[in-house]
């Protein structure tokens, strides 16, 4: 008798213990991050790829079925246009403040826009179909219209670095060889509002990107000749890297976004 | 005496089990890889392993004794062409190149005497959590294996051929560690750990 007992008031000390446990138990936060990125677009075919870091690989906002509208904006939606979701991809996965993140890669297609179009402080408006709504902070958008797209120069090396001493996950340089060069170059860009100096000796075109606080992965490199026209270099994503989050530090937005299938 | 008898059963399911040698090597495939300083574990020598199984020869009960000998140095790499492409027609055409890997390829292991790596349907690790011994930063850690997919619209104009690499850099950790149960050691070896933190695009074009 006393055995059964022991065995009772030890069955119901595990069970108060599960329940005290389940009672001061933390809801799961599902967490989207976002980070400050310069993108840039010098044509409308070649699309925009935008990184979202989500902590629920079974969240909504991983399942392109789920999306009803996007668009881009800034803050006061002065500057607004829509833009389709053409693909969600897997692109990494990392491990920020002791939580695992996978990278999905939304890839949109863009509306033909006939002038240069600057959006300084970007916004992704998401809307999904069961009616929740997410507006995520990506950084800036530059988007270069260029009618007449010349070949005077024969390239044949596209490469890009990170500049010295820079840990967030931004191209310093781009490193342009050629072989033929038929007119001399009057200025080079990479996109709107972003600085950039560049240097030309024997067959190697260098282009320097100012520093500023904004991820850059990749982008176009439009050539601005004297003769006025214009020839541009395919955007090309020169740079992947791994812990990404862990050195954006402040580029990063985390966002709550509690919502699962 | 039966408990004797049980427990050098157990033993030598132990040691049997830890016999296997396996090395998931990617980054050795690599068209070239350059190291800042110090040793890959394929170049470690028998002296080396002689000078470095001392320090993780004292017996213990139970887990594992590491001897980390090079840790967190920087290395470059090349990847062989990742993708080749021409245009022998008359106008240019954009080619989406698409390719899927695991995202744990950016971490390797390879592992040297009888110390084992498992590789099951949603990890690599090394055999008895020597991964959890080894006091490896966060970066390296890699909790699943998903398909990532690395895409690139490339421009290809007539009469030229687009070449892809990839190229970057890395950090390479190795070292030696024993592992014992019962002060018994049941496996030793070497241990290294290859992690990708940075890849680089080069497209190289030329007229055909």
């Amino acid at each position: 008798m006393k055995q059964i007992i022991i065995y009772v008031v030890l069955f119901i000390l595990a069970l108060v213990g599960v329940v005290i446990i389940r009672l001061n138990e933390k809801p799961v936060q599902d967490k989207a991050i976002t980070i400050e990125q310069y993108y840039s677009v010098a044509d409308v075919f070649q699309g925009l790829d935008v990184a979202l870091y989500l902590s629920n690989d079974d969240h909504l906002l991983s399942d392109i079925e789920a999306y009803q509208m996007v668009y881009l904006k800034n803050e006061d939606e002065s500057k607004k246009f829509q833009v389709s979701l053409t693909a969600i991809s897997i692109d990494g996965e990392e491990t920020y403040l002791n939580e695992v993140f996978t990278r999905y890669m939304l890839e949109f297609s863009l509306p033909v826009l006939n002038d240069d179009y600057w959006i300084d402080d970007c916004y992704l408006d998401i809307s999904l179909k069961n009616d929740l709504h997410y507006v995520f902070d990506i950084g800036s958008f530059s988007y270069l219209s260029v009618e007449d797209d010349v070949d005077h120069m024969f390239w044949t090396s596209l490469e890009a670095k990170k500049a010295l001493d820079v840990d967030i996950s931004r191209i310093g340089l781009i490193a342009v060889r050629f072989d033929a060069l038929e007119q001399s170059i009057e200025r080079v860009s990479i996109g709107l509002n972003q600085e950039v100096t560049y240097e030309l000796s024997d067959g190697l075109l260098t282009v320097n990107i100012a520093y500023q606080h904004q991820l850059l992965h990749g982008c176009p490199i439009l050539i601005h000749y004297q003769d006025k026209s214009t020839q541009v270099i395919q955007y090309v994503n020169y740079l992947k890297e791994n812990a990404v989050l862990t050195y954006a530090g402040l580029l990063n937005h985390v966002y709550d976004v509690n919502q699962s299938k | 005496m039966r408990k004797i008898m049980v427990l050098l059963c157990m033993f030598s399911v132990m040691l049997l089990g830890s016999l296997t040698s396996f090395a998931d090597s990617n980054y050795q495939s690599f068209e070239s890889l350059e190291i800042d300083s110090g040793k890959l574990l394929s170049d470690y020598k028998s002296s080396d392993y002689n000078k470095y199984y001392k320090n993780v020869e004292k017996r213990k009960f139970f887990g594992w004794r590491v001897y980390p000998v090079h840790e967190d140095i920087g290395c470059s790499y090349i990847t062989e062409t990742v993708f080749s492409y021409y245009n022998d027609g008359y106008t240019a055409f954009k080619y989406s190149y698409k390719v899927s890997e695991e995202t744990t390829s950016k971490l390797s292991l390879s592992a040297t005497g009888s110390i084992g790596i498992k590789s099951t349907s949603t990890s690599t690790k090394f055999k008895n959590n020597l991964d959890g011994s080894l006091k490896l930063s966060a970066e390296y850690t890699s909790t699943s294996k998903k398909t990532e997919t690395y895409e690139l619209d490339i421009e290809v104009d007539p009469g030229t051929q687009v070449d892809l690499y990839i190229y970057g850099e890395g950090k390479i950790t190795n070292g030696v560690a024993a592992y014992y149960a019962f002060w018994f050691r049941t496996s030793k070896g070497g241990y290294e750990v290859f992690l990708v933190t940075t890849q680089y695009t080069r497209l190289e074009k030329k007229r055909i």
